[in-house]
């Protein structure tokens, strides 16, 4: 790059700056062999590049005169190897998940003890039970069923799509774009299934109606009367409406028919129309005969310790009458009342009252499960955070399963199998002491396998996050406290919207890992924090020691609460600070 | 008791070796990127001295040791996706140590309006006739009247004036360092002197 004269060739009055520069610092390989020829000639030219030169001098011994005072460098070195923690090697991180691995699975059985065949098969079939309830919420409760919650997911993709792209550094769009691809084909096929549609339909069953401008109720009435079966509609509307179909399925034709978010319920010889969302309130099949008296048939077995069945509830006919009705309701109780028979029962955030007859399962979330004298559930029962009562009188034939409630059946309530609860209630003596001082172990064994997952995958991550916690722990901790506040928040409302139940479940689940994430490597800082020099560049056995420290606090009944909090908050902070620890925290180390 | 000292003995590091003097920096950075702890300290040790330096003098003396602190943790953690085909070690510390600086910088607002890029002038003036008045005796000038004056230089054109002067840098260096031409390093330690040397005059 040499100084050339001018773009033209023609040589410049003043010398140009870079030249000026280069020949002030001797740097004449630098400048046009014509300059250079030039300057000969211009005193002027000579005069400014001395000029130059004696200012750079002046200025270097002026910065020489003004050089800073000499730091603290060990300190600095020091502290910036602090940000850096020591790689833990492949052979600790396997040694160590390996340990982790035996000491938490031993711990977990030691805790909760074997689980035995009847438990295991009750757990499959109470998550199954919990499957198809959900489905059945959304397909009842959200106006549009799986297509609304699709779209719903796509929206929630897409606002958390930016926060969480630093978990699959590259990959994220991608992800993202195949997920909201995949969600709205999801969404655009099923969307269109507006009207919930119970009972049985038969495939032959096809109506040849031609009316112009009638109301809807009319034109429904048409529908069902050429279908040969009576009508009960509540319409919130009824719009005039001309059909001119000819041997159509009753199904469609009702589908075309009727606006979003009705209800359409073929019970027996009867048509049932009514608003989606009042579907909970709504009485059951107004024409459900009364259960038939059936004969003495013999209970499938009574549990050890209840009374042989004192007014024997009504046995399980061969077959359930194929015009039941499904119960499904979101923050009310549900009553099957005595002589009633329904389907299946699902309540979220409310009870269930069984006095009549359901046929196969009985699903709470958030409720209890009562099922009084003469009351018959022929499924299973699945309760999560509710208990159960079963009266005397009342049967259960299927398992019984409660996450975290109770349960309690009368002396002579008829069931099946033994409820299980989970976790299993551990007695306040010095057993049940020790198994909960061992089910507290198995989980921060577990807290420790998170470690160590973030320690060998995560590593950048995992230094960001302790960085920030230990540069910023007032920070961390009020940012976390929010969080948490803001999180729960966000789930509650997102979930009594009904429609944004699985954002929430997204946001709590995300919650909860964040938290997690957090006291982990909490327990890594308090270990490095630790004045042991054998812990010392030892990362896996600082975060070992620091998840020991972490439960032997938490066998302290009072301060465990508090410090777990306290932990919780600076965690989660710090991930929310460092967006789970994709990028540093700015500032000092403390 | 003995049982724990052998985990723990399993669970540490590779174990480290001493690093003589005389080993070169691309060595240094070798052995550090493989994870060699020693290596990494002896590395951040030589030129910690330089990213002081600088941060001191366009960070400003309030500022220079907090960011050169910054500047060391970023050159540690970032240390891995330092490629030496693309340049020497210092010449990279010292861009990571002027980034922080700018950025630092920015925060507090001290950027000039008047300049539209980093260190370019929106409207070139041309280069002011020296009115050779009697030199002012820069070499006895109060350092904190120098650091103010420094300030007064946009950041881009402080780190060539620092960088040339105070680390002995070459254009070409200061250029890789500042990811700038080198023709532009040229003009802006010309017009920075003079900008000093008024700042300086105007005290």
């Amino acid at each position: 790059m040499k100084q050339r004269p001018t773009d033209d060739g023609a040589m410049p009055e003043a010398l140009p700056e870079e030249a000026l520069e280069a020949l002030a610092h001797g740097r004449e390989d630098l400048v046009d062999e014509a300059l250079l020829a030039a300057l000969g000639e211009r005193e002027e030219w000579r005069g400014e590049v001395a000029e130059a030169r004696a200012l750079s001098i002046d200025l270097g011994l002026a910065l020489e005169h003004g050089a800073p005072p000499e730091p603290d460098l060990d300190a600095l070195v020091r502290h910036a190897l602090a940000a850096h923690p020591v790689a833990p090697s492949r052979r600790s991180l396997w040694l160590a998940a390996v340990i982790g691995l035996v000491l938490t699975g031993g711990l977990t059985l030691a805790s909760v003890g074997v689980p035995t065949a009847a438990e295991i098969w009750a757990l499959g079939a109470g998550v199954l039970a919990l499957l198809g309830a959900v489905d059945r919420f959304v397909e009842q409760l959200v106006p549009g069923g799986w297509g609304t919650v699709a779209l719903a997911l796509s929206f929630g993709l897409l606002l958390l799509v930016w926060p969480v792209r630093t978990l699959v550094r590259g990959r994220a769009g991608s992800v993202a774009a195949a997920g909201l691809l995949a969600l709205s084909v999801v969404g655009t096929g099923s969307v269109g299934h507006a009207q919930a549609f119970e009972g049985d339909w038969p495939e032959g069953e096809r109506v040849t109606v031609s009316v112009d401008g009638q109301p809807t109720s009319e034109v429904l009435r048409l529908a069902a009367e050429a279908a040969g079966l009576g009508l009960v509609a509540r319409l919130e509307e009824d719009a005039p409406v001309s059909l001119h179909v000819r041997d159509m399925p009753l199904r469609e034709v009702l589908g075309a028919v009727l606006d979003d978010g009705y209800a359409v319920e073929r019970s027996g010889a009867m048509l049932v129309v009514r608003p989606a969302a009042s579907s909970a309130a709504a009485p059951t099949s107004p024409a459900t005969p009364a259960p038939p008296a059936a004969p003495d048939v013999p209970t499938p077995g009574t549990v050890p310790g209840a009374s042989p069945a004192p007014p024997s509830p009504p046995p399980a006919p061969a077959t359930p009458p194929a015009d039941l009705s499904d119960r499904t309701t979101f923050g009310a109780d549900v009553r099957v009342a005595a002589g009633e028979q329904v389907r299946s029962v699902a309540t979220m955030g409310g009870d269930a009252l069984i006095e009549g007859e359901v046929f196969e399962n009985v699903v709470t979330m958030g409720g209890d499960v009562r099922v009084r004298p003469g009351g018959v559930i022929r499924g299973d029962v699945l309760t999560m955070g509710g208990d159960v009562e079963v009266a005397e009188g009342a049967s259960v034939e299927g398992r019984m399963l409660t996450m975290g409630g109770e349960v309690e059946s009368a002396a002579g309530a008829q069931l099946s199998h033994p409820p299980i609860r989970t976790p299993r209630p551990a007695a306040f003596d010095g057993r049940g002491l020790v198994r909960r001082a061992l089910g507290s172990a198995a989980k921060h064994g577990l807290l420790f396998l998170l470690g160590l997952v973030l320690l060998g995958a995560m590593r950048e991550r995992h230094a960001n996050l302790a960085r920030a916690i230990v540069k910023a722990p007032v920070r961390s901790g009020f940012v976390g406290l929010l969080g948490m506040l803001g999180a729960l928040i966000l789930t509650v409302v997102l979930l009594i919207t009904v429609i944004g139940i699985p954002g929430a479940i997204i946001v709590a689940v995300g919650g909860f890992l964040g938290v997690y994430v957090g006291i982990a490597v909490m327990a890594s800082v308090i270990g490095a924090a630790l004045p042991i020099p054998a812990l010392q560049d030892r990362p896996v056995a600082q975060l070992g020691v620091g998840i020991l420290l972490l439960y032997l606090v938490s066998l302290v009944p009072g301060l465990s609460g508090i410090v777990a909090f306290v932990l919780a908050a600076l965690g989660f902070g710090a991930v929310l600070l460092t967006r789970f620890g994709g990028r540093q925290l700015a500032g000092r180390s403390s | 008791m003995s049982t724990i000292s052998g985990i723990l003995s399993l669970m540490s590091p590779a174990p480290a070796t001493a690093v003589p003097a005389e080993v070169s920096d691309s060595d240094l950075v070798r052995r550090a990127q493989r994870g060699d702890r020693p290596s990494l300290e002896a590395l951040l040790r030589r030129h910690a001295g330089d990213v002081y330096k600088l941060c001191h003098h366009v960070a400003g003396p309030r500022d220079g040791q907090d960011a050169a602190q910054v500047a060391l943790e970023k050159i540690v953690t970032r240390l891995e996706k330092y490629d030496p085909a693309k340049g020497a070690f210092r010449t990279w510390a010292l861009t990571v140590a002027r980034n922080v600086c700018r950025d630092r910088l920015r925060r507090r607002k001290l950027e000039r309006g008047t300049f539209a890029r980093d260190g370019e002038e929106k409207a070139a003036s041309a280069p002011a006739r020296a009115p050779s008045p009697e030199r002012i005796a820069l070499a006895r000038i109060d350092a904190a009247d120098l650091a103010e004056a420094l300030e007064t230089l946009p950041e881009g054109m402080r780190s060539a004036i620092v960088l040339f002067h105070v680390h002995g840098a070459s254009y070409e260096d200061i250029a890789n360092t500042l990811e700038i031409p080198k023709g532009t390093v040229m003009t802006w330690l010309h017009r920075g002197r003079k900008r000093l040397r008024k700042a300086l005059e105007a005290r």
